[in-house]
């Protein structure tokens, strides 16, 4: 596999052990190691060394890892420099705030070594790794799961917000305790041809329809949902 | 001012098939009902509806068929909703499957037809008539969602996916597939992050690439042995 020697490597982050344990896993992979400890002194060394990857922490004492990433966008010799980010920070918004400011990839404290010169070596494009592309009569069934949340509700469905924007017509499937108090757990659901819209924070509100209802079933949630939530004013 | 949407209704059952007219007709709607399928295509061919209702169970011809027909004429937009006696889980999956948006079973009531009418069409009597939308008593409830996509490639870091959902940049999803088992991993599911994402051409579909996240060593050690396979 490609060493990552005589690679310029600059590493952000207040932490001194964390410093000093990646400035360890590149050396010993041959890199040339620079570091700083917060936002304005890495924005220093990198527009004096221009180093080939920037290894950055986004949690530090005065300006942020995304101060940085901000500062950054604004210069465009910083902007050819890849970012890989290295934080505690594992909430999506964190994650998708640095992506969007321009991050390449995001890793997670406490790293693995071999992991983090794996992300390096993709990051800095050195390697090629084993690809197999499926047949397309051999693609693979997947399921794809996360967490939404109902914003409103009646008997023919519902109002879901999440990250994903969902496809006209998809079928997908909501589980829950609200879902089942409302008896509503073996429904088929699906997105209806209302197009989502943008919510906020990188959320998109999403119509879904309960399939296969009638009188008798409607009625029962319209009654469970006079017990279990308030009418939207 | 809006123009009316126009409704096509097939349905044998002469008096249902009355009421649903006169019930359209009063929710503002521009409402064509018959009883014979072929009639029922050239109405769809001159008239390009908003919105079907299929009747499921016709003499003659089955409601499925149509379904099919409808989706394979492309310049034909309009969602397709099956009105229905029958409760068979197989008979709804088997209409969404060839195109269908909705299912509903008689008997309906007038507010639950308006709720499901107002899912595709917008009048001023159909949003009177349908059922509020209602809120959570904290504003908000949370559930899991789930959908489907295909597996299209994989590689060490992540796998290509397509689905008719998009899934933003820096989405982290949990990714439950028999791929794990094909490839002899030692796990079920996993975390994935969504690093890009693009449309496919032709399809109107999403491709997304994303990558495992806090995956073991024996993981990615069984996943190269697999990927080196031919």
């Amino acid at each position: 596999m490609a060493s990552l020697k005589e690679k310029h490597i600059l590493i952000i982050d207040d932490a001194a052990d964390v410093r000093l344990l990646a400035r360890k896993v590149f050396e010993t992979d041959g890199a040339i190691v620079l570091d700083a400890d917060g936002c304005d002194s890495g924005l220093k060394i990198a527009r004096e060394k221009n180093p080939q990857l920037i290894i950055l922490d986004l949690e530090m004492p005065g300006r942020s890892g995304f101060d940085f990433l901000t500062d950054r966008k604004k210069d465009p010799v910083l902007l050819e420099i890849p970012v890989l980010i290295l934080s505690g920070k594992n909430d999506r918004q964190s994650i998708s705030k640095a992506i969007a400011l321009g991050a390449s990839d995001y890793m997670l404290k406490p790293f693995r070594a071999p992991l983090l010169l794996q992300k390096t070596r993709k990051t800095l494009r050195l390697v090629s790794f084993l690809v197999k592309k499926l047949k397309p009569d051999a693609h693979i069934p997947a399921t794809l799961s996360l967490n939404g949340d109902i914003v409103g509700i009646h008997e023919g469905g519902c109002q879901l917000e999440a990250s994903v924007k969902l496809g006209s017509g998809d079928r997908v499937k909501l589980v829950g305790r609200f879902i089942e108090d409302l008896g509503l757990h073996d429904v088929p659901t699906t997105v209806m041809p209302i197009p989502p819209t943008y919510a906020n924070q990188g959320r998109y509100l999403n119509h879904i329809g309960f399939v296969g209802m009638n009188e008798e079933r409607a009625k029962k949630v319209r009654k469970l949902l006079k017990d279990v939530v308030k009418v939207k004013k | 001012m809006r123009l009316k949407p126009t409704v096509l209704i097939i349905e044998d059952d002469e008096g249902f098939r009355k009421i649903m007219e006169l019930v359209l007709a009063r929710f503002g709607v521009n409402t064509k009902a018959v009883a014979d399928p072929e009639e029922f295509l050239k109405a769809a061919d001159s008239l390009n509806p908003n919105l079907y209702l299929i009747d499921l169970n016709l003499d003659g011809s089955s409601g499925f068929d149509l379904i099919k027909t409808l989706r394979e004429r492309k310049k034909l937009t309009g969602s397709i909703v099956v009105v229905s006696g029958s409760k068979e889980s197989e008979a709804i999956s088997h209409a969404l499957e060839l195109g269908a948006n909705d299912y509903i079973l008689k008997p309906l009531d007038r507010v639950l037809l308006a709720t499901k009418l107002s899912q595709f069409i917008q009048t001023d009597e159909i949003k009177e008539h349908s059922a509020k939308q209602t809120e959570p008593t904290d504003g908000r409830v949370e559930v899991r969602l789930s959908f489907d996509g295909q597996i299209t490639s994989v590689d060490e870091i992540g796998i290509e996916f397509t689905s008719a959902t998009l899934s933003p940049k820096g989405t982290v999803l949990k990714l439950n597939s028999d791929f794990f088992k094909l490839a002899g991993l030692p796990v079920t599911e996993c975390l994935v992050t969504v690093a890009s994402t693009w449309l496919v051409p032709d399809t109107g579909r999403y491709g997304a690439y994303a990558e495992f996240d806090g995956v073991s060593a024996e993981f990615q050690q069984a996943l190269r042995n697999w990927l080196s396979r031919p």
